[in-house]
C-alpha cells in the first residue's frame, strides 16, 4: 500500500486512525501491529511471515541479551540472523552473478544461477526493518535500551507501518521511551495532519512530476539524448529522489505524530550543502547516523589515525552503496561519496573550496552530486557511462533527440524545474516550515493536499523510489 | 503505557518543536482533515446503497471477494490485491469529475498532458508512447535492467525474431509477406512538437538496421516515411498527413498508402467500386485519452472528407491483409468516426487500388501478434491458397523498447499455424439451439481490461454438452464465444467458472456481428466456434 493512494488516504488511513483511538490504551500497541501487518501485506502477505520471523528472533535474541547469561550469544544470534536474511534475499543473486562474471573473466566455467535464485523477490522495505529490528539487540546490549515490555510492543515497534517500508530508520532506543510513555494532544495530531499533508503534495505535485522528465532522459536510447537533455535529466532526477524520499519521510513523521510518536529527521535541505560532509549531515540523516553509530564507530572511526580514518570512511560508504540495492552502480556511487568525504577530511581547513563565495560552493557541491547520482540511477555502467558522456558533449546525436528536447523544455517542465529549484534554494524545508505550526499554516497545508488529490487522480499514483531499496 | 518516562539516549536527534495553534484552530484543522478523507469514500457508500436499494458495505464486500478469490479466480492474492486497489479508485463516484477538472486545469494553465497525451503547438496532440517508441532503446538494443526494474517485463520477445519466424512460416506454405509500418506522427510533424525544423522525417537512429533485419527476414517492407513526407510539402491543398487530435493518418494520406502498396504489388486495373463521398466527424482518440470534461472540452471536432468505396472482405482472396486501428480507421465506428461501419478505410482503398477484393482481418490494437494467430487458426488448405498477407502496423510497435511495450501491451508473440483442413462452417438449426454444459476449459485473458489496447473483447470457453433443451445437439464438446468486456467494463461471461453447468443459448459464430470483428481471447486455436451472449448459471 502507498501513502498517495486513494485506498490509504480514504480508507486505511482513517480505519487505523480509528482503530487506533477508539481502542482502550493497553490494545493499542496491538491493534497497530495488526494494522501495520495488512499494511504491509498487501503487497505479498506471504512477506508477513518474514517479518513476523525476524520479529521473534530478535525478540527472543533480547531476552537473552537483557537476562545478562548470554548478552554475547544474542547479539550475534540477532546481527548474523537478520544479516543473513538481508544477504539471502538481496544480495545472494547479486554474489552468485558477480563470482561468474570474475570466472568467466578468468576463462573458469561457472554455472548459471540456478531457478531458485533468480526467482527470489526483494520483500518490500527489508532493508529499514532488519536495520531497526537489530537495532534493538545492539541498544540493548550497549545498554542504551530497556527490553521491550511485551512481544507485542516489540512488533508494534518492528512493525509501525508510518516508517516500515522507507525510514526513518527509527532505532530502538530512540523510540522505546514512546512506547512506554506518550502524550496525545490535538494540537501535536493537527501538527501530524500538517506534515503528512505537505509530504503528500510534495510527493503528487513535485515528485512524481520530476520522475516524468527524469524518466524521459534516462530512457532515451543511444543517439536519442542531447547534452542539454542529459543536464536537465539528471537534475530532475536530483529533484526527483529529494522530493520523493523526503515526501515519504514528512508522510511518515506527520502519521507517527498523529498516533503519538515523534520519529528523527531525515532531511535537512540537503542540497544546500556547501560539501559533500554537509550532505551527509543532510541527507538520508537517520541511515547516516544508523551507519555512524553501528559501522563507523565500531571500526574505530577517527580514533585509530587518519590512514585508518579514511579507509573507515570509505568503508562505510560502499557498504551504504550497496545497502541501496545489489547492483555495483551502488557501490560506485558510495565509493565516490567515501572518497569525497576522505578528500575535504584529509584537506580539513585547507580545502580550496573554503575561500570560494558561499552559493558557488553550493552549486559545486549539486554539481558533484548530480554526477553521482548518475551512477546510482542509471542501470548498468554501460548506461552510466553513456549518459556521463552525453552530459560532457562527447556523444553524437540523431534528429530524434530533438523530440527529448522538446519534452525536457516545454513549457509545464520549466514551471516545475522553476518551481523546484525555489522550494529547493529558496524556501525553508517541511520541518522549518511547520516547526512553528499556525493556523495559517495548517490550512494551507490542507489546501495543497486537496490539490495534490486532484492531480493525484489525474495522473495516477506511483510507489516511491526508495521502496525498491 | 507506564506513567514513568525512560531517559531517550537519542534525545538530541529530535528538533525542538514549538506548536503556537490554538485547541480550537488545531480541532478545526483535525475535523476539516477527518472530513476530506472520510466524508467522500462515505458518501459515495450510501449512494451506492441508494443505487442498490440494499445495506452494504460495498467496498468491504469487494474486499471479501478479492481475498476469498470469489472476484479473479485464476489470479494470485497479491494480484487479486491490486486489482481491488484499483477498481476501489474507479468506483469512487467524486474521483472522474475531480480528474477531468484537474487535467482541464493542468491544460489550460500549464499547457500539460497526461501520461498518453503530449499537448504540441498550434492544437497538435501527440501520443507519449509514440515519443518513447522514436527515442527508446529500440527492437535491435537490450534495454537495461536494474535491481529496480519491473521483474514482470523479463519475459518478453523482441518483434524482429517474432517477424522472421512469421516470414519463414509463410515462405514454407509458399505465402508472400509484405509489412508495411505505418509511420508515427511526431515522424511527420516534430515542428508541430518541437518548433525546430528538420530536414525529413524523424526516424528511430535503428530504423536502417531494423529495414536491414526485416529484408534478411524475407519479408518485403513499404516504408512509408518519405512518402508522408512529401505529402506533408504538398499540404496546403490536400489537407494534413495525420489527423491533428488523433493517433491516426489522415484518409488522404491512408488512401496515398493504399495506392502505393498496390503500386509495389502490382495491382492495378480490375474490378471497380462503386464510391462515394461523406464527411464524418471525431474529437479524436488523443481527446479521448485527457480526459476531460465533456461540456467544457477545448477542442473542436475534427471533420475529414472520406471517399467511401463499397467493397467488402472476402475470404477466398489470395490477398490477406492484416492489420490494426490503422486499418480500421475510416470503417469501424468505435473508433470515433461515423455511427455505423462507413466503409472508407484502408481495406476497402487498398481494394479499389488494387481493382479486386482482399481478405481483411483486422483488429484495433491488435497488430502485433493478435491478427497473426487470427490468420495462423485458417485451415491449412485456406492458407496455402493465398499468395501474399499484407501486414500493415503501427511502426510505433515495431519501436517499443521492452518495457514500454509491457506497459502498453504489446506482445510479440510466435504463432501456431493450422495444420487441420477445412470443415463446414458452423450452423445453429432453424429456431436457435439451446444447451446445458459443463465447463472444461477457459481461455487466458487479461485481468484488469483498463490495461488493454482494445476496449472490447470476446473469449473462448470449452463446454462438454450435458442436456439439449432446444433443438438438435451441435456436438459433445463445443467452443463457444462469450463477451468479455465491453467499453473496458467486465460482462457477466467473464465469471464462467471450471467444472459449472450453464445453459447456453447457441448462436453460429459467423453471424454474430458485429462482436465478429472484436478482439478473440482463445487458447483452443477454435475452428468452429459458436457464439452465446450470456452463459446462465445452473445450480
Amino acid at each position: 500500500m502507498v501513502f498517495s493512494s486513494p485506498l490509504f488516504v480514504f480508507y486505511f488511513l482513517l480505519l487505523s486512525l480509528g482503530v487506533y483511538y477508539a481502542s482502550p490504551v493497553r490494545w493499542r500497541h496491538a491493534g497497530l501491529s495488526v494494522l501495520s501487518y495488512i499494511f504491509y501485506g498487501w503487497w505479498n502477505p506471504w512477506f508477513m511471515t518474514l517479518m513476523f520471523g525476524s520479529t521473534l528472533v530478535d525478540y527472543g535474541c533480547g531476552r537473552l541479551i537483557a537476562n545478562g547469561r548470554h548478552r554475547k550469544a544474542g547479539l550475534i544470534i540477532s546481527v548474523t540472523s537478520n544479516l543473513l536474511l538481508l544477504g539471502f534475499f538481496k544480495y545472494c543473486h547479486f554474489a552468485y552473478q558477480s563470482l561468474g562474471a570474475v570466472a568467466g573473466g578468468l576463462g573458469w566455467h561457472f554455472p548459471a544461477a540456478p531457478g531458485w535464485m533468480t526467482g527470489i523477490v526483494l520483500p518490500m522495505g527489508i532493508s529499514f526493518y532488519v536495520f531497526q529490528s537489530m537495532s534493538y539487540c545492539i541498544d540493548l546490549y550497549r545498554g542504551h535500551a530497556p527490553p521491550a515490555k511485551s512481544f507485542v510492543d516489540f512488533a508494534c515497534f518492528v512493525s509501525l507501518y508510518p516508517q516500515l517500508v522507507a525510514g526513518p530508520i527509527v532505532r530502538y532506543g530512540s523510540i522505546a521511551h514512546q512506547l512506554q510513555h506518550r502524550t496525545h494532544s490535538v494540537e501535536a495530531f493537527t501538527a501530524g495532519i500538517a506534515r503528512f499533508c505537505l509530504g503528500f503534495a510534495k510527493k503528487v505535485l513535485l515528485a512524481d512530476a520530476m520522475g516524468q522528465l527524469a524518466e524521459t532522459a534516462f530512457k532515451a536510447g543511444p543517439g536519442s539524448l542531447s547534452t542539454l537533455s542529459a543536464w536537465l535529466g539528471v537534475v530532475a532526477y536530483a529533484f526527483q529522489i529529494y522530493f520523493d524520499f523526503s515526501a515519504y519521510s514528512d508522510m511518515a513523521i506527520g502519521l507517527g505524530r498523529m498516533f503519538g510518536f515523534r520519529f528523527i529527521e531525515n532531511f535537512n535541505s540537503p542540497y544546500k550543502s556547501r560539501s559533500i560532509t554537509e550532505f551527509w549531515r543532510r541527507w538520508h540523516i537517520s541511515l547516516s547516523t544508523f551507519l555512524r553509530d553501528y559501522l563507523y564507530i565500531p571500526l574505530g572511526g577517527n580514533r585509530l589515525g587518519s590512514g585508518r580514518t579514511y579507509v573507515n570512511l570509505l568503508t562505510v560508504m560502499l557498504i551504504g552503496g550497496l545497502w541501496h540495492g545489489a547492483q555495483w552502480t551502488f557501490v560506485i556511487w558510495g565509493g565516490i561519496h567515501g572518497v569525497m568525504l576522505a578528500v575535504e577530511r584529509m584537506m580539513g581547513r585547507k580545502a580550496p573550496s573554503d575561500g570560494v563565495w558561499r552559493p558557488l560552493r553550493v552549486i559545486m557541491t549539486f554539481g558533484i552530486l548530480l554526477v553521482t547520482w548518475v551512477f546510482f540511477r542509471a542501470e548498468n555502467f554501460s548506461v552510466a557511462w553513456q549518459f556521463l558522456t552525453a552530459m560532457a558533449g562527447c556523444q553524437s546525436v540523431a534528429a530524434s533527440a530533438g523530440l527529448v528536447d522538446a519534452l525536457m523544455l516545454s513549457r509545464v517542465a520549466l514551471v516545475y524545474f522553476l518551481a523546484a529549484g525555489l522550494i529547493i534554494w529558496a524556501l525553508p524545508n517541511s520541518q522549518q516550515l511547520l516547526m512553528r505550526l499556525t493556523m495559517g499554516r495548517a490550512l494551507g497545508c490542507l489546501l495543497l493536499f486537496v490539490a495534490a488529490l486532484a492531480v493525484l487522480f489525474q495522473q495516477g499514483y506511483s510507489p516511491f523510489l526508495y521502496f525498491q531499496f | 503505557m507506564s506513567s514513568q518516562p525512560l531517559p531517550n539516549p537519542y534525545e538530541h536527534e529530535l528538533p525542538p518543536e514549538v506548536l503556537r495553534i490554538g485547541r480550537g484552530a488545531a480541532w478545526l484543522v483535525t475535523v476539516l482533515f477527518i472530513s476530506l478523507i472520510g466524508l467522500p469514500p462515505l458518501l459515495n457508500d450510501f449512494r451506492e446503497m441508494g443505487r442498490e436499494k440494499t445495506v452494504r458495505w460495498l467496498p468491504g464486500e469487494r474486499f471479501l471477494a478479492a481475498v476469498s478469490g470469489q472476484d479473479h479466480p485464476r489470479q494470485s492474492l497479491p494480484e487479486r490485491l491490486k486489482l481491488f486497489e484499483s477498481s476501489l479508485a474507479e468506483h469512487l463516484h467524486f474521483v472522474a469529475p475531480l480528474r477531468r477538472s484537474a487535467q482541464l486545469a493542468m491544460l489550460q494553465g500549464l499547457h500539460s498532458g497526461n501520461a498518453k497525451t503530449v499537448v504540441g503547438l498550434e492544437g497538435w496532440l501527440f501520443y507519449r508512447p509514440e515519443i518513447k517508441a522514436l527515442t527508446g532503446y529500440g527492437p535491435l538494443r537490450e534495454e537495461p535492467r536494474s535491481v529496480a526494474s519491473d521483474p514482470s517485463v523479463r519475459n518478453w520477445q523482441p518483434p524482429l525474431p517474432a517477424i522472421a519466424k512469421f516470414a519463414q512460416q509463410l515462405k514454407e506454405r509458399n505465402v508472400e509477406l509484405w509489412i508495411v509500418p505505418v509511420p508515427m506522427k511526431e515522424s511527420i510533424y516534430p515542428e508541430m512538437l518541437t518548433s525546430q525544423t528538420a530536414a525529413g522525417p524523424v526516424t528511430h537512429p535503428q530504423q536502417p538496421q531494423v529495414a536491414e533485419e526485416l529484408s534478411r527476414s524475407g519479408a518485403k517492407v513499404l516504408w512509408l516515411d518519405q512518402l508522408f513526407w512529401e505529402l506533408k510539402k504538398q499540404d496546403a491543398e490536400g489537407g494534413p498527413v495525420y489527423l491533428k487530435q488523433d493517433t491516426h493518418w489522415s484518409p488522404r494520406a491512408m488512401e496515398a498508402a493504399a495506392a502505393e502498396l498496390a503500386k509495389s504489388l502490382k495491382e492495378g486495373a480490375g474490378q471497380e467500386f462503386s464510391r462515394s463521398e461523406i464527411t464524418a466527424q471525431s474529437r479524436g482518440d488523443l481527446v479521448e485519452k485527457l480526459n476531460l470534461p465533456d461540456h467544457d472540452n477545448p477542442f473542436p471536432m475534427e471533420s475529414v472528407n472520406l471517399h467511401v468505396v463499397v467493397a467488402k472482405s472476402d475470404p477466398q482472396s489470395p490477398i490477406v491483409l492484416l492489420g490494426d486501428s490503422f486499418v480500421n480507421i475510416y470503417d469501424d465506428p468505435s473508433l470515433g468516426f461515423g455511427e455505423a461501419p462507413l466503409s472508407a478505410g484502408f481495406a476497402q482503398h487498398l481494394m479499389a487500388a488494387c481493382g479486386k477484393p482482399i481478405h481483411v482481418i483486422a483488429k484495433n490494437g491488435g497488430g502485433a501478434t493478435t491478427v497473426r494467430e487470427q490468420f495462423a487458426k485458417l485451415p491449412d488448405d485456406v492458407v496455402r491458397q493465398k499468395k501474399v498477407v499484407i501486414w500493415v502496423l503501427a511502426a510505433r510497435d515495431l519501436f517499443l523498447s521492452r518495457s514500454e511495450a509491457t506497459a502498453n501491451s504489446v506482445e510479440w508473440l510466435d504463432v501456431t499455424f493450422n495444420s487441420q483442413h477445412s470443415v463446414p462452417v458452423t450452423t445453429v438449426p432453424e429456431g436457435g439451439s439451446e444447451v446445458e454444459a459443463v465447463v472444461t476449459g477457459i481461455s487466458e485473458f487479461p485481468a484488469d481490461p483498463r490495461t488493454t489496447p482494445y476496449a472490447s473483447a470476446v473469449f473462448c470457453v470449452r463446454y462438454r454438452v450435458e442436456r439439449v433443451i432446444a433443438g438438435s445437439k451441435p456436438a459433445d464438446e463445443l467452443f463457444i464465444y462469450h463477451p468479455l468486456f465491453q467499453k473496458r467494463e467486465f460482462q457477466p461471461a467473464a465469471a464462467v467458472q471450471m467444472g459449472r453447468r450453464y445453459r447456453l443459448k447457441l448462436q453460429a459464430w459467423n453471424e454474430a456481428l458485429p462482436v465478429f470483428q472484436q478482439t478473440l481471447l482463445d487458447d483452443f486455436n477454435t475452428l468452429d466456434p459458436y457464439y452465446a451472449e450470456i452463459p446462465i448459471p445452473i445450480p
